[in-house]
C-alpha cells in the first residue's frame, strides 16, 4: 500500500522523521519497501528576499546581492540577472545539498565572499529548463524550509501482510505508527450538518435474512452539484494511484484511503423505489458494472438491489445505471460491512478485484462504518454542496461482543524464550489499543479492538508482545536436544550419488521446467498427461513424463551458439496421471553429442557413439551398486530402431538408451547423431539394495586362453558371452571381448570376435589338463550353439 | 715391489685419461688393470714369491693401489653414465606449458551445489533430510498449514492447479505436515525441493527451489529459532550480521522474516538490497498451534519452529548471479562456471 507521510502526520503528534518511521515500522512487522521523497530532493534551502543588487566589483557578468532571511542578511554572488530588490527567492544556505549531490558552501568568487546560492528551478530539480533564478510568489513567508512551501512529502510503499487489514488505511497506519514509535494518535472528528428532511422520507434500506451483511449504514445528501474536485484533493488521490472522477466519487475514494472503509455513492433518483435491499443475486440476474461490462450473477453473490434488480455488487463494484453522473442531484452514500468470504468468492468468480473488494476480503472494522459515513457526508457537503438528510440509516443486525483472550505470561515465556512480565504485557497491549488487565497472577485478560480482527487467540497476542518488545531484543539460545547425527534420507542420498557419478563421467547438470508444451510432451509418444488448469503460457501446459525432450531443447540452445560437444544430464521427477493425485517417478536422463573427448591438441577426434552411451550407463549402474542389470534390443519413438536398448534392473523395466532417431536430426539441425539415455531411479535403487561385501583375494594362479571365431552377425554377443560363462561357472572367472572385426577376409554377414577366457579355481591350482578340458568345451559350445568357426583357440 | 706399484699406477692413470672420451676403451683399460687376469691381479699373484716379511707390506700396497684404481675408473665410468643420462633426459624434455590432458568432470547445477551445502550444514546440526511430492493435495499445501479456503492469505502464493483439490506445491512446507503425521517429536528435519508459483518475470520463476526446515520438541522457543538460524546463516555466508523482523505466514506465529547484511555492498545500500543494506533471506516462525492440531499434536505439550528459504536467491547472492533466468536457460557457458 502506498501512503503519504504528510497525510499520516495529520493523525500523529510527535511523529519521527519519515525515514526513521519507515525503519521502525519495518522492524515491527510493517515492511516499508520504499520511501520516495517527492517535491524536494534538496536540503537546507529557505525562502529569502532580495534587499539590494549591485554589480560585482571584479566581474561584469556577476551581481553581488544582499539577501535576507527571517534572521540574517547574507551577501550572495549570483550569475543571473532576473531578480530585483523585493523579490522572494529560494536560497541555498551553506551546508545545503542540491539534487545530484551538489553541496553549497561559503566561497570567494572573484575576491568576494558568497554566503550561499539563489537557486533556479533546474538547480532544485523541479524543472528541466529554467531562465534565471526562481522568483517566488510575493506572499511567500521568509526563512521557511522551501520544501514545506513546495508541499514536499514522502511516499511510502508498505507491504501489508494479509492478517493486517487494519493497516490498509492512513488512519490505521497512523494508529500502528503511534503504537510502535510512542507518538500520540489523534483521531479526527466529523460532524454532519443535517439540514434536510428525515432520512426515512428519502430512502429505505433492508437486509434480507441471513444475507452475509452484518451492517449497512447510509446517508442521503440532496441537491449536490457534481463537478471536479479541488486541486489538493485531486493531487492527493493521484499520489495514491486513484484517478479523480468527480467531487462525490472522489470523496468516497478519499474516505476509503483514509479510513479503510469502502463506500459507494448511488444516484438516489436512479434507484427504483428509492430503496435498496441487500440480498443474494437471483439465478439468471445480470448487472452492468461501472466499468461497462455485463456480468452474469448467481445466488452465491451478494448484491445491493433496487426494485428493478441488482444495482451494485456488494463490496466489489457499483452498477452503471445508478452511478453518480454530472446530472446527479441526490446521492445515497453506502457504508457497510460484508462477510469477507462472500466478497472474496464474488470477486474471484467474476475475476474482478477492486480497492473495495481487497479491503472487504481482508476485513473492515465493523465499528468504523458509521464514522466513515459521517466523514464522507461532511466532505460531500463541503465539496458538492446540498443538504444532508436528518440522521443516518444504520442497520446493524450483526453486532457481537468479541471474546476476551486469556494470556499466560508463563506460556509466553516458554514460547518466546524470554522472561515475560505482567507489567510489560499490560504496557505493550495498552499501546496497541488492546484493553488488558491482570485477571489472576501471571494471567492477563485482553480484549482487542474491533479493527484487529487478526487477534483471536493467545498466540496472536504473544506475537504482538514479541514484535513490540523487538525480535532483535530476544536472545539467541541454542536448543537443548538429544544428540543424534542428522540422517540424509535414502532417496536423497541415492540421488546425490547419481549426480556425483554422472558429473564425474563428464556430464554437466541441467535444470528444466517440469511443465512443457503439448508438442514437446507428445514427442516421446506419451498419451494423456498431467495438465495444468491455469498454465501461464502454451510452453508450460503439461507436466512432463519424459526428460529427453527437454534435453534436446537444451542441446538446440547450446548448438545455436556453436557449442558442438555436449554431455548433459538431468535428475527430476516425471509425472504420470494417477488415481486422484498424479504419480511422480524420478528419472535421470543424459545426452551425448559431438566428440568423445574434449576437443584439444592431444585427443583423437572421434565422435561419440552408442557404446559410449551404454558405457556411461553401465558405469553408473556399477557405481550405484545395481545388480542384475540387463540390456535388451528395443524400440522407442525417439530412437533409432537399430540402436536402442532397454534396461532391466531386477527384472523390471528401468529405462532406455540409444541413438536419436534420424528423423529428429533435421529438426534439431544436427550434423552428427546424438545419443540419449533415460533411466528410472526407483527400480535401480531397488536393485542396489545390497551393500558392498569383500571377496577374498585369489590365492591360486589364473590361466588365460584366447579364442577368435567367426560367427553370424545376427548372433548377439551377450548370448555368446553368457554361454561361455555357463560352460563352467566354477572355473571361468572372466570373459573379455577384445576384438570385433567386420570386412575383408571374412564372409559377408559374419563378424570375427576375439575373447579372452580366464580360468581360475578358488580352491587349488588348475592343472593344464583341466584348463584345456574346459576350454575345449567352450570351443565346442561356440561351434554347436552359434555355428561359430573357431580360428584360434 | 713398491716401484712396480708406482709405475703401474702412473701407467694406468695415463691410460685412463687417454681413454676417458670413449666408454668402450675406458672399460677395456679398466679390464686390463683391474680384471680377473689384469695387471693388478698379476701383481697380487706375484706376492707369493716374495719373502714373508715383505709380503704383508707389499700386499697392503697392492690392495691400496687396487682401491685407488677402482675408484678412479669407476668414477670416470659413472661420470660417463651421468652425462649420457643427462643427454637422454634432455632429449625427453616436453613443453610443460601445453594444456594438461584429462577427462573433464561435468559440473553440478548451482542450485544443486547450494542445496548440498545447506543440507550439509543442517545434517551437521542433527537435522534429517526428508522429501515430499511436488504435486500436492490442497490439504497438505494449504488447509493443514492454516490457509483456510477462501482466505486472502492464499493470494500470497499464486497457485498452479491440476484440479480443484490438486495443486503444484507452492512451497516445501507440506513436507512438515507429512513428516509430522508419520513421526512423533522430537523432530529435526529439513526438506529441500522444487516448488511452483504462477508468476514469471525478471525476478520470479514459475519453478524454483526451497529448503524447508523445522524442529519440534518440548519447550522449543523463539530464542532457539533465532540461535539455529543465526548459526546457519553465519555458516552459509561466513559470519554475516543477521536481523529478525516480524512478518506473517499462516502456518507460523510469531512469524519472522530474516535478513542478512547485504553481501554485495556490505550494508551501505546498493541496487541489490534496494538501498536498505539488508537482504531478505529466510521466512520463519513458531509453528502455529492450528498446524499442530491438524497433525494430532497437543500444542500445550509441544512447540517448534519452522523456516524456509529460496535456493535460487542464495545461489544468486553467493555466486554473484544477476539474472534469475540464467539458472533455467541451461547455457553451458553459464553452467560450466560452477
Amino acid at each position: 500500500m502506498l501512503f503519504s507521510y504528510n497525510w499520516l502526520k495529520e493523525y500523529l503528534e510527535g511523529a519521527p522523521p519519515a525515514r526513521e518511521l519507515a525503519e521502525r515500522l519495518t522492524m515491527t512487522g510493517t515492511e516499508i519497501e520504499s520511501v520516495v521523497e517527492t517535491g524536494g530532493g534538496f536540503t537546507n534551502v529557505v525562502t529569502a528576499q532580495v534587499v539590494e543588487c549591485e554589480r560585482h566589483p571584479n566581474a561584469d557578468k556577476l551581481s553581488l546581492c544582499k539577501v535576507r532571511t527571517d534572521r540574517e542578511e547574507l551577501s550572495i554572488v549570483c550569475g543571473a540577472r532576473n531578480m530585483k530588490p523585493g523579490d522572494k527567492v529560494a536560497l541555498a544556505l551553506p551546508g545545503a545539498e542540491l539534487p545530484g549531490g551538489f553541496k553549497i558552501k561559503k566561497s570567494k568568487i572573484r575576491g568576494v565572499e558568497s554566503q550561499g546560492m539563489m537557486c533556479s528551478e533546474v538547480e532544485l530539480g523541479l524543472k528541466d529548463t529554467s531562465e534565471g533564478i526562481m522568483i517566488l510568489p510575493e506572499d511567500a513567508p521568509l526563512g521557511v524550509d522551501f520544501r514545506t512551501l513546495l508541499g514536499a512529502d514522502f511516499m511510502m510503499e508498505a507491504g501489508i501482510t494479509p492478517n493486517r487489514a487494519d493497516l490498509l488505511s492512513i488512519r490505521g497506519m497512523a494508529r500502528e505508527a503511534a503504537a510502535v514509535t510512542g507518538a500520540a494518535f489523534k483521531d479526527k472528528e466529523f460532524r454532519v450538518e443535517e439540514a434536510g428532511r428525515p432520512v426515512g422520507e428519502c430512502a429505505a434500506v433492508s437486509i434480507e435474512k441471513d444475507a452475509p451483511c452484518r451492517r449497512y449504514a447510509a446517508r442521503v445528501v440532496d441537491g449536490v452539484t457534481i463537478g471536479p474536485s479541488p486541486d489538493d484533493v485531486k493531487a492527493r488521490l493521484e499520489a495514491h494511484g486513484v484517478r479523480s472522477i468527480n467531487n462525490v466519487v472522489d470523496v468516497t475514494n478519499l474516505v476509503l484511503l483514509e479510513t479503510g472503509q469502502p463506500l459507494h455513492a448511488f444516484d438516489l433518483d436512479r434507484l427504483d423505489g428509492a430503496s435498496v435491499n441487500v440480498r443474494p443475486a437471483r439465478e439468471g440476474e445480470t448487472i452492468i458494472t461501472i466499468d461497462g461490462k455485463e456480468r452474469k450473477l448467481d445466488p452465491s453473490m451478494l448484491v445491493i438491489a433496487d426494485k428493478n434488480g441488482p444495482a451494485a455488487l456488494a463490496g466489489v463494484m457499483g452498477g452503471s445505471p445508478s452511478e453518480v453522473t454530472d446530472s446527479t442531484k441526490r446521492v445515497l452514500i453506502e457504508s457497510a460491512w460484508f462477510e469477507p468470504s462472500s466478497v472474496r468468492r464474488t470477486s474471484r468468480k467474476l475475476s474482478l478485484s477492486t480497492e473495495s473488494s481487497y479491503r472487504f476480503e481482508r476485513g473492515v472494522d465493523i465499528e468504523g462504518v458509521a464514522k466513515a459515513l459521517d466523514m464522507a457526508a461532511s466532505l460531500i457537503l463541503k465539496l458538492a454542496g446540498g443538504k444532508a438528510a436528518k440522521g443516518p440509516i444504520d442497520i446493524y443486525p450483526g453486532k457481537a461482543a468479541p471474546p476476551e483472550i486469556a494470556f499466560s505470561t508463563e506460556r509466553a515465556s516458554r514460547v518466546l524464550g524470554i522472561g515475560v512480565k505482567t507489567e510489560q504485557v499490560l504496557d505493550i497491549l495498552g499501546r496497541l489499543g488492546i484493553s488488558a488487565r491482570e485477571s489472576s497472577p501471571g494471567v492477563v485478560s485482553a480484549l482487542p479492538p474491533t479493527y484487529r480482527m487478526d487477534l483471536t487467540t493467545e498466540i496472536d497476542l504473544m506475537e504482538e508482545v514479541a514484535r513490540i518488545f523487538g525480535y532483535n531484543n530476544i536472545p539467541t539460545t541454542l536448543p537443548i536436544a538429544t544428540v543424534a547425527p542428522g540422517e540424509t534420507g535414502k532417496p536423497t542420498a541415492f540421488k546425490r550419488r547419481i549426480r556425483s557419478l554422472l558429473s564425474g563421467a563428464g556430464f554437466t547438470e541441467v535444470m528444466n521446467y517440469s511443465f512443457v508444451s503439448k508438442e514437446l510432451f507428445a514427442m516421446a509418444g506419451e498419451g494423456a498427461g498431467v495438465e495444468l488448469l491455469n498454465p501461464l503460457t502454451e510452453e508450460q501446459t503439461v507436466m512432463r513424463a519424459d526428460l529427453i525432450p527437454s534435453l534436446l531443447e537444451n542441446m538446440a540452445r547450446n548448438l545455436a551458439h556453436k557449442r558442438e560437444d555436449l554431455r548433459i544430464f538431468e535428475l527430476a521427477p516425471a509425472f504420470v496421471p494417477g488415481e486422484g493425485v498424479p504419480v511422480e517417478k524420478w528419472k535421470v536422463a543424459g545426452l551425448l553429442y559431438g566428440l568423445r573427448y574434449e576437443p584439444g591438441w592431444s585427443f583423437p577426434k572421434d565422435a561419440v557413439d552408442f557404446f559410449d552411451t551404454k558405457g556411461v550407463v553401465e558405469r553408473l549402474l556399477e557405481g550405484l551398486g545395481a545388480e542384475g542389470a540387463r540390456f535388451e534390443a528395443a524400440v522407442h519413438p525417439l530412437l533409432h530402431p537399430g540402436k536402442t536398448a532397454a534396461l532391466k534392473a531386477g527384472g523390471k523395466p528401468a529405462g532406455i538408451l540409444g541413438e536419436l532417431h534420424p528423423d529428429l536430426l533435421d529438426r534439431y539441425g544436427l550434423r552428427k547423431p546424438a545419443y540419449v539415455f533415460e533411466l528410472d531411479v526407483e527400480p535401480i535403487e531397488k536393485a542396489s539394495g545390497k551393500g558392498k561385501k569383500y571377496r577374498e583375494l585369489p590365492r591360486f594362479p589364473e590361466s588365460a586362453r584366447d579364442i577368435a571365431f567367426i560367427v553370424s552377425e545376427g548372433v548377439p554377443f551377450g548370448d555368446i558371452m553368457e554361454a561361455i560363462r555357463k560352460t563352467d561357472l566354477k572355473t571361468i572367472e572372466t570373459v573379455e571381448l577384445f576384438d570385433v572385426y567386420y570386412g575383408r577376409n571374412i564372409p559377408s554377414g559374419t563378424r570375427s570376435l576375439a575373447v579372452r577366457v580366464t580360468y581360475r579355481s578358488r580352491e587349488r591350482t588348475l592343472t593344464n589338463q583341466e584348463v584345456e578340458e574346459t576350454h575345449g568345451r567352450v570351443v565346442k559350445t561356440l561351434f554347436e550353439r552359434f555355428k561359430a568357426e573357431v580360428r584360434v583357440s | 715391489m713398491s716401484r712396480r706399484v708406482e709405475d703401474l699406477e702412473r701407467e694406468a692413470l695415463q691410460e685412463l685419461s687417454r681413454a676417458s672420451s670413449e666408454r668402450e676403451s675406458l672399460r677395456e683399460a679398466r679390464n686390463r688393470y683391474l680384471g680377473r687376469k689384469g695387471e693388478v691381479a698379476e701383481l697380487l699373484k706375484g706376492l707369493g714369491s716374495l719373502p714373508p716379511e715383505e709380503r704383508k707390506k707389499a700386499g697392503e700396497a697392492v690392495n691400496n693401489l687396487k682401491d685407488r684404481l677402482e675408484e678412479a675408473f669407476d668414477g670416470a665410468l659413472s661420470a660417463f653414465d651421468e652425462s649420457e643420462k643427462r643427454e637422454r633426459l634432455e632429449k625427453e624434455r616436453v613443453d610443460i606449458t601445453l594444456p594438461g590432458r584429462s577427462i573433464r568432470p561435468g559440473k553440478l547445477h548451482p542450485v544443486t551445489r547450494i542445496t548440498d551445502e545447506i543440507e550439509d550444514i543442517f545434517t551437521g546440526l542433527g537435522f534429517d533430510i526428508a522429501e515430499g511430492p511436488e504435486v500436492e493435495l490442497d490439504y497438505y499445501n494449504f488447509e493443514a498449514l492454516n490457509f483456510p479456503k477462501d482466505h486472502p492469505a492464499r493470494d500470497m502464493q499464486d497457485t498452479f492447479f491440476i484440479s480443484d483439490e490438486v495443486v503444484l506445491r507452492t512451497h516445501t512446507s507440506p513436507v512438515q505436515i507429512r513428516v509430522m503425521e508419520k513421526g512423533r517429536p522430537p523432530l529435526r528435519v529439513i526438506a529441500p525441493g522444487t516448488v511452483y508459483r504462477r508468476d514469471s518475470d525478471l525476478t520470479h520463476s514459475p519453478m524454483f527451489h526451497q529448503i524447508e526446515g523445522f524442529m519440534v520438541d518440548r519447550d522449543i522457543s523463539f530464542a532457539n529459532l533465532k540461535a539455529v538460524l543465526t548459526l546457519f546463516l553465519e555458516r552459509l555466508f561466513g559470519g554475516t550480521a543477521v536481523r529478525f523482523r516480524p512478518s506473517f505466514f499462516p502456518f507460523v506465529e510469531p512469524g519472522a522474516e530474516v535478513d542478512i547484511r547485504c553481501v554485495i555492498c556490505g550494508g551501505n545500500g546498493c541496487r541489490v538490497c534496494k538501498g536498505s543494506g539488508w537482504l531478505e533471506i529466510l521466512g520463519a516462525g513458531m509453528i502455529h498451534p492450528n498446524v499442530f492440531r491438524k497433525v494430532g499434536y497437543d500444542p500445550g505439550e509441544y512447540s517448534g519452529f519452522a523456516f524456509g528459504l529460496g535456493v535460487e536467491r542464495v545461489a544468486m547472492l553467493k555466486f554473484g548471479i544477476g539474472d534469475l533466468r540464467l539458472l533455467f536457460e541451461n547455457d553451458m557457458r553459464f553452467l560450466e562456471q560452477f
